[in-house]
C-alpha cells in the first residue's frame, strides 16, 4: 500500500516538474523569437526563415542553451521548496535574519547572479559578434577590453542579486486565485500585468546599476582588464548600453516572475480527491484535509470539499450515503471529523496566540508587583521568612523571570494571593540577614540595569520573540477554514434537500458551536487589534485574512440559520448558543400576517 | 407571441394599488392620499413608507459653488497663480496661467499644457490598440433612471425587511420595516453611483457602484448610528476599471462581480481580501449589465454592443451571443437559472433563451440556436392612452411567477405572470399606474415576500410604491385568471 505522504509527494512532483519544464520551454520560445528578430531580413523572407531554422537548430545554439537551462531548472527545484514546504516560524528578528544567510539562500543568491550573468551572455552571444566578446583588437593589433560589453555582461550579476534580495524579503506562500480558471486563460489574463510588474520593478536595479558603475567602472575594469591580460581604454558608454542593460533588467525581472506565475498556476490547480480510502495511488480526501506537513496539499484539499459542496450533486450523494454493510454514515463522519478537527485547531491555537500576547503585560505587571513586594518585605528587616508556595521565595524572585518566560500558567504569574507570610521560630543571625538584604538588593539593581541595558541596546528588539508571529502563521494558512467552514455550511444546506438519511443533521449542533467558537476567537483577535501598538505589527494581509475568516464564519451561520430556521430549536444546543444564533434568525421578521381582509375599491 | 393588447388598461386617472386572489385594485388619484393599499390588505403594512423628495436631499456644495457666493476682485497675477495652487493644484494653475497675459509664465504654461495633452492623447491611443476598446458609451445608460429623478437606484435585503435607496444627492438611504429611520451612507468620493446591492447573507453588508470603484459598507443594523464614516466601508478600486456601471453579488455573497462601460475586462472580487480575478475574452469592449441567476452556476454580462456571454459559474467558460442590432437592454433569469428573458434597445420585444442544468445553453441539444421572441411589446394606443415600447428593465420574482417590465418611453409597468416548467408560459396581467405626471423609474421584487410577489416601484417623484400581488392558500391552488393564455 501507498503511504499518504508518497502519494502527496508524487501529486506535488507532478505539478513542480511541470512547472519547471514550462518556465525552461519559456526561455526557449523566447531565445527562438530572439533569433527570429535578430536575423530579420525583410526584403528575403525566405532566407530569413532560413536562416532563423538554421540558428535555432544548430549544436552551437543549443550549447548555449544547455547552461541556461541548467540553471533555471536549478533555480525552480530551489524555489519549488518555498512553496511547498511548510513555513518556518520564526521567533525573533534576528533568527529572521540569520536565515537570510543559510545554506539554501546561499545557492539560490548564487544561482540567480548566474541565471542574470547567462542570460546576457546567452542573447548577446547569439546577437552578434559586436556584443560576444569581452575584447577586441585595436588599430595596433592589441588586444583591448570591450568595456561596453563587460557593462552590460556584468549588469546580470547586479540583477540577479537584485531579484535575490526583493525575493527574500517578501513572503513566500502561494494564493489562490479568486476564480478557478483554465490555467490557460489565466496565463493569458495576467501575462501582460506581469510584464507590466516587471518593467516597474526592474527600474530601481536598473538606475542604482547605473550609478554603481558610474562610481566604481574604472576600478571594476583596471582590474578585469589585468586579469585578462588585456589594455583597458577608458571610453564613454552609448546610450545603447543603457538601453540594453534595462532591456536585460526587465526580461530577467520578467522571467523570474513567469517561473513564479507557473509554480502558482500549477500548483493551485484543483484536484479532485476520492472520498473513500483507497490502495491506489491517490490520497483520499479525509487524510489531504489533515495533512499539514505539505500545506498546498491541505489547501487543495479544502478547495475540492468546498468545490464538492457547491457544484456536485453526485459526490454529495456519496457523502450522504450509509455504507454496507453498517449501514453507517462513515463518508460524512470522515469527511465532517477531519474538517472539524482543522477547524477546531486553528481556533484553539489561535486563541492561545492572542490569549499570550493579552496576558503579557500583565505578566510583565505581575513581575513587578513581585519585585516590589520582595523590597517591600526585605525593607522591614524582621526575622520573616517569605514563602512562595513550596520555594524559597528569596531564591526564586531573582530567577523566575527567564525561567517562567514562556509559561502560560497563570498561578505562577498572579503571585500576590500565594504569598505567605510564615512567622517562624528561629532566627537567623544579623549579619547574616544583612548579607542577605545586601545580596537581594543587588541583584534587584543588576536585574533592572540588565533590561536598562537590553532597551538600550535594542536587544528586545532583535532577539526578543515576535509574539505576533504565531498568528501571522495561523492566519497565513486561513483560507483553509474559509474553504472548511464554507464548505460544511453547504453541504449542511444542501442536506436539507439531499440527505435522506439524516446523516448531517445528527452533527449540525457541533458545526454550529464551532463556527461560533470560530467567531469568538476572531473577535478575540479583533480586541488585539483594536490595542494600537499591538494592531501595528500586524501585516495587512493578515488583517484582510481575519477579515475573511470573519465573513466566512458569518455567512455559514448564516446560511445554516436560514435553511434550518424553523427546527434550530430542536437541535442540541445550550441556551447561551441560541441567543449567539438569534442575530441570524432574525431575518424575514414582519413581511405581514397572511392575506388580510379585501374590499373592493373600484 | 404575446402582445399587450390582452391588458387591460387602467381607468384615467386611476392608481394601481395591488392585485388580490387575481383581482386588481385602484384608486382615484383624488382619494389616494387617505386611502391606500393596507385598507385591502395588510401585507406591506410594514413595508417602509419612503418618499424621496428634493427637499431632503443633502446636494454637495463644491468649491466652484461657493465661489459664487463672492465678487471676484482684481489680485496680483502671481497671488492669482498662488491661490489656485492651493485650491485647485497644478493643472488648474497651468490652465489659469496660459489665460493670462504674462510674457514667460503664459507661454510656458500653453507649452506645458500642449505637452500633457499630446501625452494624454498618446497614452489613449495606446491603450485602445492594445485591449481594442474605443471610448464607447453604451446606448442604454446604465443608470436606468428619468432624468430628473431623486432616486438613482434601489434594493431590497434578500432576507431582511430593509430596502436601500440612492438617491441623486450620491448618498444611499436605507430604510427599515415600520418606517424606523436609518444609517445615510455618504462619502465625498462615491459620485455617480449606478448601482447598488445587499450581499446575500448578509445583515449588514452593501455594494456600492459608482465612479470611484466599488464602496462595500458595513453597516451594522443593531447600531444606531445615522451617519457611518468611510472606516465602515472598503473600496475596491482597480487601475482603469472605472466608472462601475453593474456589479452583481454571487448568491452565496461570496463573490462580488464587477463591470465598467469603459473596461472590457470583467471583475470577480474576493471582498474581505480585496483580491479579483478577471474574466476576460479578446474582441470584447465594455459592459454595462451583468446578472447572477439565483442558483449561482450562471453569470450573464451584456457587452456595450451587440453581444453578450453567458459565463458558466464552475469552469468559467463563456457562450457568445449576439444581437442583430443595439445592445441589450434588460435582461432578467428564471430563478431555476434555466430560463433568461431578455430586451433590446432598438426592438420592442421580450426575447426568451432556455437552457439545460448541464451547460449554460445548450442549444446542439434543446434547439435552434438563436433566441425567440415571446412577447410584443410594440407601443398601442388605447382610449388615448399609449403603452409599451422599448424596454427599459425586466425583473422576475423570486418564485418564478411575475415578470414585472419597464418600458423606456411610457407611464405604465407592465406585469405577466409566467410559468417556467415544463416549458415557459407567459400570461399578461395587470399594468401599474401611478399618479398622474408620474414616470416609473425603477423597479424590483421584493425577495421574501410570503404571500406571493411584491414588486416595488420608484416613480420620478420620489415616491417608492410596493404592490403586493397576494394569493391565500385555496387561490394558489386554482388560479383563475380572467386574461391568461398560453403562449404554446
Amino acid at each position: 500500500m501507498v503511504s499518504a505522504s508518497a502519494n502527496c509527494k508524487g501529486i506535488i512532483l507532478k505539478k513542480l516538474s511541470s512547472a519547471v519544464v514550462c518556465s525552461i520551454l519559456t526561455q526557449i520560445v523566447t531565445l527562438c523569437a530572439f533569433l527570429f528578430v535578430t536575423n530579420i531580413n525583410v526584403l528575403h523572407p525566405l532566407e530569413w526563415f532560413k536562416n532563423v531554422l538554421q540558428a535555432v537548430s544548430s549544436i552551437n545554439t543549443w550549447l548555449y542553451i544547455f547552461p541556461l537551462a541548467s540553471i533555471v531548472f536549478a533555480q525552480s527545484i530551489v524555489n519549488a521548496k518555498d512553496y511547498v514546504a511548510k513555513p518556518m516560524y520564526n521567533v525573533s528578528k534576528f533568527r529572521k535574519f540569520i536565515l537570510h544567510f543559510s545554506v539554501h539562500s546561499i545557492v539560490l543568491l548564487l544561482l540567480h547572479m548566474m541565471a542574470g550573468f547567462l542570460n546576457i551572455w546567452l542573447y548577446l552571444s547569439l546577437s552578434g559578434k559586436r556584443y560576444s566578446l569581452l575584447y577586441y583588437s585595436n588599430e595596433k593589433n592589441h588586444f583591448c577590453l570591450a568595456e561596453e560589453n563587460l557593462f552590460i555582461i556584468l549588469s546580470g550579476f547586479w540583477i540577479g542579486f537584485f531579484f535575490f534580495t526583493s525575493y527574500c524579503t517578501r513572503e513566500k506562500f502561494i494564493q489562490f486565485p479568486v476564480l478557478q480558471q483554465k490555467k490557460l486563460v489565466q496565463f493569458k489574463t495576467l501575462l501582460f500585468p506581469l510584464f507590466k510588474e516587471s518593467r516597474r520593478m526592474a527600474t530601481w536595479p536598473a538606475i542604482s546599476y547605473f550609478l554603481f558603475c558610474f562610481f566604481c567602472r574604472s576600478v571594476i575594469c583596471q582590474t578585469i582588464s589585468n586579469i585578462l591580460n588585456v589594455i583597458y581604454e577608458p571610453i564613454r558608454l552609448s546610450v545603447t548600453s543603457y538601453i540594453y542593460v534595462w532591456l536585460f533588467t526587465v526580461a530577467y525581472y520578467f522571467f523570474m516572475n513567469l517561473m513564479n506565475l507557473f509554480f502558482k498556476l500549477f500548483l493551485t490547480e484543483e484536484i479532485q480527491f476520492p472520498l473513500e480510502e483507497s490502495t491506489g495511488t491517490s490520497i483520499s480526501l479525509t487524510v489531504a484535509i489533515q495533512y499539514s506537513r505539505i500545506p498546498i496539499i491541505q489547501h487543495l484539499a479544502c478547495l475540492d470539499l468546498y468545490l464538492l459542496s457547491v457544484w456536485s450533486i453526485s459526490r454529495r450523494k456519496v457523502l450522504f450515503s450509509l455504507s454496507q454493510p453498517g449501514e453507517h454514515p462513515r463518508y460524512w463522519n470522515q469527511v465532517f471529523a477531519s474538517a472539524v478537527k482543522v477547524i477546531s485547531q486553528f481556533t484553539k491555537s489561535l486563541n492561545d496566540s492572542v490569549n499570550f500576547i493579552l496576558e503579557q503585560p500583565k505578566k510583565e505587571e505581575a513581575r513587578e508587583k513581585k519585585t516590589s513586594v520582595t523590597v517591600r518585605h526585605e525593607s522591614q528587616a524582621e526575622q520573616n521568612i517569605i514563602v512562595s508556595g513550596h520555594k524559597n521565595f528569596f531564591y526564586q524572585a531573582s530567577s523566575n523571570t527567564p525561567k517562567y518566560r514562556n509559561m502560560r500558567n497563570m498561578t505562577l504569574i498572579n503571585t500576590e494571593p500565594t504569598i505567605e507570610t510564615v512567622q517562624t521560630t528561629y532566627q537567623f543571625p544579623t549579619l547574616v540577614l544583612k548579607q542577605m538584604e545586601l545580596c537581594m538588593q543587588m541583584k534587584i539593581k543588576l536585574s533592572g540595569f540588565m533590561t536598562k541595558l537590553k532597551k538600550a541596546f535594542a536587544y528586545d528588539y532583535l532577539f526578543g520573540e515576535i509574539t505576533e508571529a504565531n498568528v501571522h502563521s495561523l492566519l497565513r494558512s486561513g483560507q483553509l477554514i474559509v474553504w472548511l467552514t464554507q464548505a460544511l455550511s453547504n453541504i449542511a444546506v444542501a442536506a436539507y434537500f439531499e440527505d435522506t438519511y439524516g446523516v448531517v443533521q445528527k452533527d449540525l449542533h457541533i458545526l454550529i458551536i464551532t463556527l461560533l467558537e470560530l467567531r469568538e476567537g476572531i473577535e478575540k483577535l479583533n480586541r488585539l487589534l483594536m490595542l494600537n501598538k499591538r494592531g501595528r505589527a500586524f501585516k495587512e494581509h493578515s488583517i484582510r485574512m481575519k477579515h475573511n475568516i470573519n465573513a466566512a464564519a458569518k455567512r455559514s451561520l448564516c446560511n445554516i440559520c436560514l435553511t434550518y430556521k424553523d427546527c434550530i430549536e430542536d437541535l442540541p444546543l445550550n441556551q447561551k448558543v441560541l441567543l449567539q444564533l438569534q442575530h441570524y434568525r432574525q431575518t424575514d421578521e414582519s413581511c405581514g400576517t397572511a392575506p388580510g381582509y379585501y374590499k373592493n375599491s373600484t | 407571441m404575446k402582445d399587450l393588447t390582452e391588458f387591460q388598461l387602467p381607468r384615467e386617472g386611476e392608481v394601481t394599488l395591488c392585485e388580490v386572489d387575481g383581482q386588481v385594485h385602484s384608486l382615484q388619484y383624488s382619494c389616494y392620499r387617505s386611502y391606500d393599499v393596507d385598507a385591502i390588505t395588510n401585507t406591506v403594512k410594514k413595508h417602509p413608507k419612503v418618499h424621496i423628495t428634493r427637499d431632503i436631499l443633502q446636494h454637495m456644495t463644491t468649491g466652484d459653488d461657493v465661489r459664487t457666493f463672492f465678487v471676484e476682485t482684481e489680485v496680483p497675477f502671481l497671488k492669482k497663480l498662488i491661490q489656485t495652487y492651493f485650491e485647485c493644484g497644478v493643472l488648474e494653475t497651468l490652465h489659469v496661467a496660459s489665460t493670462g497675459n504674462k510674457f514667460v509664465i503664459s507661454d510656458l504654461a500653453r507649452v506645458v499644457l500642449k505637452l500633457l495633452d499630446a501625452t494624454e492623447y498618446v497614452k489613449n491611443k495606446w491603450k485602445m490598440s492594445f485591449v481594442e476598446l474605443e471610448p464607447h458609451t453604451p446606448i442604454v445608460s446604465p443608470l436606468r433612471n428619468v432624468p430628473f429623478s431623486n432616486i438613482k437606484c434601489i434594493s431590497w435585503h434578500p432576507h431582511c425587511l430593509k430596502i436601500a435607496v440612492a438617491c441623486s444627492d450620491d448618498t444611499v438611504r436605507i430604510y427599515y420595516d415600520n418606517g424606523s429611520v436609518g444609517p445615510i451612507l455618504k462619502y465625498k468620493q462615491q459620485r455617480n453611483i449606478s448601482c447598488i446591492e445587499w450581499r446575500p447573507l448578509s445583515f449588514s453588508e452593501i455594494a456600492v457602484g459608482c465612479d470611484a470603484g466599488v464602496y462595500v459598507w458595513n453597516v451594522d443594523p443593531f447600531v444606531a448610528i445615522t451617519r457611518p464614516t468611510i472606516s465602515n466601508a472598503t473600496l475596491l478600486h482597480h487601475e482603469n476599471h472605472v466608472p462601475i456601471v453593474s456589479l452583481a453579488w454571487s448568491p452565496r455573497g461570496d463573490l462580488l462581480a464587477t463591470c465598467s462601460n469603459l473596461d472590457s475586462t470583467v471583475l470577480v472580487w474576493n471582498v474581505e481580501m480585496n483580491e479579483n480575478s478577471s474574466l476576460k475574452r479578446p474582441g470584447s469592449t465594455g459592459n454595462h449589465i451583468m446578472k447572477w441567476c439565483k442558483s449561482g452556476a450562471k453569470l450573464l454580462i451584456t457587452a456595450c454592443g451587440p453581444k453578450f456571454r453567458v459565463w458558466d459559474c464552475l469552469l468559467w467558460e463563456s457562450e457568445l451571443w449576439e444581437i442583430n442590432s443595439g445592445e441589450i437592454a434588460a435582461a432578467c433569469w428564471s430563478p431555476c437559472g434555466s430560463v433568461l428573458l431578455f430586451a433590446t434597445s432598438e426592438e420592442p420585444f421580450i426575447y426568451y433563451l432556455s437552457s439545460t442544468r448541464a451547460s449554460a445553453f445548450n442549444t446542439k441539444s434543446t434547439g435552434p440556436n438563436e433566441a425567440i421572441p415571446i412577447v410584443d411589446c410594440s407601443k398601442i394606443e388605447r382610449n388615448g392612452t399609449i403603452v409599451g415600447g422599448l424596454v427599459k428593465d425586466m425583473e422576475w420574482d423570486p418564485e418564478g411567477r411575475h415578470v414585472a417590465v419597464l418600458f423606456q418611453n411610457t407611464n405604465y409597468v407592465a406585469i405577466f405572470r409566467t410559468k417556467v416548467h415544463p416549458v415557459l408560459q407567459i400570461f399578461a396581467s395587470v399594468f401599474i399606474a401611478g399618479a398622474p405626471e408620474e414616470s416609473p423609474c425603477l423597479i424590483q421584487f421584493q425577495k421574501n415576500f410570503k404571500h406571493g410577489a411584491c414588486l416595488t416601484v420608484a416613480w420620478s417623484s420620489g415616491r417608492l410604491q410596493h404592490f403586493p400581488i397576494v394569493y391565500s392558500v385555496e387561490f394558489e391552488t386554482t388560479p383563475n385568471y380572467s386574461l391568461s393564455t398560453s403562449l404554446f
